[in-house]
Parts: C-alpha cells; sequence; structure tokens
C-alpha cells in the first residue's frame, strides 16, 4: 500500500494564495484514497513558521493544526542514533527523510535539495509529480475563494 | 437515502475506546458512533475549513508568503529546530 510523507513544505503551501501551488498541494492534502505521514519535526516547523515567522492568528493555526492532524498520521521525531545512516547535504533534512524511509512511504516535498538527497534511499517527488503519478483528483476552489481573489 | 456499509481499518486502541463509549451508552453500537463521528467531521468541513483556509489565504497575501519564501523560511526554521533537537555536531 503506497503512503505519502508530507514534508513541510506540502503543509504550508496549502495556505498560499498563489492558486497553481495551492491547488496542487491541497489536492493532496484532501484526498481520501491514499495514506498520508508526517512528523512530529513537521508539525513543529509548521506550527513555528505560522506562529513565529508569518505571525498568523492563533485562533486560526490552532484550527489549522487541527484540521492537519485529522488529515495525516504524525508518527514520532525519529533519534539521532536511527538516523545516522542518512547523509544529506543538509543535515536538518536527516530526520524528514529517515522518517519517510521508516514508514516506507514515498516523500513528497518541493525542495529540490530535500528531494535528492531523499532519492538516495526513497522514491521522493514533487507536489505536480505525485498528482500525475497517484492520479489525484485536484481539488477546486470555493466560488467564494475565487469571487474575493477577483476583487 | 439508503444506507450503504463502508470498511474501515481502526487500531485495536480505537476500537477499545470506541468500544467503552458504546458500553457506557453513548452510542447504541460501533456503527452508531461512527456515523455520528462522519456527521461531526462533514459539519465541520463543509462550513468550517473553507473559510478557514479562504482567511489564512489572505493573510498569506498580505504577507506576501509565496511558495519561494516558504521553502527558504523552512530551511532555516529547520536548521534552529535540528539544534534545539539534536544539538550541534
Amino acid at each position: 500500500m503506497i503512503k505519502l510523507f508530507l514534508d513541510t513544505n506540502i503543509l504550508l503551501s496549502t495556505l498560499i494564495p498563489d492558486r497553481k501551488a495551492h491547488i496542487l498541494c491541497l489536492s493532496i492534502l484532501l484526498q481520501n484514497n491514499i495514506q498520508l505521514i508526517t512528523n512530529e519535526y513537521g508539525i513543529k516547523e509548521t506550527r513555528k513558521i505560522l506562529e513565529e515567522i508569518y505571525l498568523f492568528d492563533s485562533e486560526d493555526i490552532h484550527r489549522f493544526m487541527e484540521f492537519l492532524r485529522c488529515k495525516i498520521e504524525v508518527v514520532k521525531i525519529p533519534s539521532k542514533e536511527e538516523f545516522k545512516m542518512i547523509n544529506s547535504k543538509d543535515k536538518s533534512d536527516r530526520p524528514i527523510i529517515f522518517s519517510a524511509k521508516k514508514y516506507d512511504c514515498v516523500l513528497i516535498t518541493d525542495d529540490i535539495l530535500t528531494k535528492n538527497d531523499a532519492k538516495k534511499y526513497i522514491m521522493a517527488l514533487g507536489s505536480r509529480e505525485a498528482i500525475d503519478i497517484f492520479n489525484i483528483q485536484k481539488a477546486k476552489d470555493t466560488d467564494k475563494f475565487a469571487k474575493r481573489k477577483s476583487l | 437515502m439508503q444506507n450503504a456499509s463502508v470498511t474501515a481499518r481502526l487500531t485495536g486502541i480505537e476500537i477499545k475506546k470506541i468500544d467503552s463509549l458504546v458500553t457506557a451508552g453513548l452510542y447504541t453500537t460501533r456503527s452508531d458512533f461512527l456515523r455520528h463521528a462522519t456527521m461531526h467531521l462533514l459539519r465541520e468541513e463543509a462550513q468550517e475549513i473553507p473559510e478557514l483556509f479562504i482567511r489564512m489565504q489572505e493573510q498569506a497575501n498580505k504577507k506576501h508568503i509565496t511558495k519561494d519564501k516558504i521553502l527558504k523560511d523552512i530551511r532555516s526554521i529547520r536548521q534552529n529546530l535540528y539544534r534545539e533537537t539534536y544539538g550541534d555536531d
């Protein structure tokens, strides 16, 4: 059974106004046919970025994180001992690559550096590739959002 | 509309929790619990989630958050988090 491990950039890209990137990542998140996994590391990054860098409304952050936890199975952060066999250009990618490998997942990331390093161990795809390969139906913008964007 | 059955795989812990709620009389059967849970989530997603995304996208638009910015910011947060979690080496 195919499982997708979602990197943090996929989770956060569901919120950006760039319609193309938003739709691709949201479609992966909203589909119900393939199991989605991330780890606590990715969840912590998501929360930190929304809270500390982008300063989103705290109630919205809370709801968004709840939504993610409904959609995605969140696994534990690996220990340093566990991921020491992973070599990556940026060592901070190792917990993500290792967890994707440990849980036998395809890593979905739009970060080229992470993707290329992950490919040494597992299958790694960008959001666009994942949509095409796994035949994921694209989500649609709500009429309301499309209307607001046109204003 | 006629009901249809679906198969769902749950963990042993989840099933135990559902069974204890059924035993406590909060739901008549496991199916009854799952119907309530489904209705609750569908109601939430149908009304709140699109509004949440619209609101957050509007905020992201005002803050000029782009895909490239997200990738850059994650890289920096990831390096800090790695140091906090695993130390410097």
